[in-house]
């Protein structure tokens, strides 16, 4: 899954860390998630989109 | 699911004590093997010979609690490395027992978890590079 997730991020000129602490997940979650390595799951995904306070599937893109 | 208020992540420092602390139990087994051996009129050496059973037990309970702070991906690193060490641990036994029918080597009960300990540890870092 691709996502927005670092654009968005740098956009609010937020640390990886500040990120991670308004998510309740560690540093490198958030790295794993931009670096596309890993896919959060829906709840976590769902707390992304309400912490940058945009519709899931404008953060959130499936790969072709 | 739960959401820590502060989530951990699995650190090489954390890594670091586990291979300690197995390098401190291989070393307490081989001591007490040769107590109860050298020593078999001891009232002790039934303490000795349960002694590493609480020690592993320590470590299970750390392993157990260590989980209970971390957030998804690190749970997720934690479940692919236990599986990683489980499976790769009955391969070694398997393995290791047959090379024992063949008389090719000795066998040693003891170093059963310290291997176990070390895929686990070997599947933590697989699965930390693999999520990067």
């Amino acid at each position: 899954v691709k996502n927005r997730l670092r654009v968005l991020r740098a956009e609010r000129a937020w640390s990886q860390q500040d990120l991670a602490e308004r998510l309740h997940v560690s540093r490198q979650t958030v790295n794993s998630i931009e670096n596309e390595r890993y896919d959060p799951t829906l709840p976590l995904a769902f707390r992304i989109a309400r912490v940058f306070e945009q519709p899931i599937e404008t953060i959130f893109e499936e790969e072709a | 699911m739960n959401i820590p208020a502060e989530s951990t992540s699995i650190r090489p420092r954390v890594l670091l004590k586990v291979l300690i602390a197995s390098a401190i139990y291989v070393a307490a087994v081989r001591f007490l093997t040769w107590f109860i051996e050298n020593h078999p009129d001891s009232r002790w050496r039934v303490v000795a010979a349960v002694a590493p059973i609480a020690a592993t037990g320590i470590l299970a309970a750390a392993a157990m609690l260590s989980a209970r702070g971390m957030d998804e991906r690190d749970l997720r690193v934690h479940l692919e490395a236990l599986a990683f060490g489980f499976l790769a641990s009955v391969v070694f036994v398997t393995t290791y027992s047959f090379l024992w029918l063949a008389g090719v080597v000795p066998m040693q009960f003891e170093l059963l978890s310290p291997v176990m300990v070390m895929f686990w540890v070997a599947g933590i870092g697989i699965a930390l590079w693999r999520y990067r």
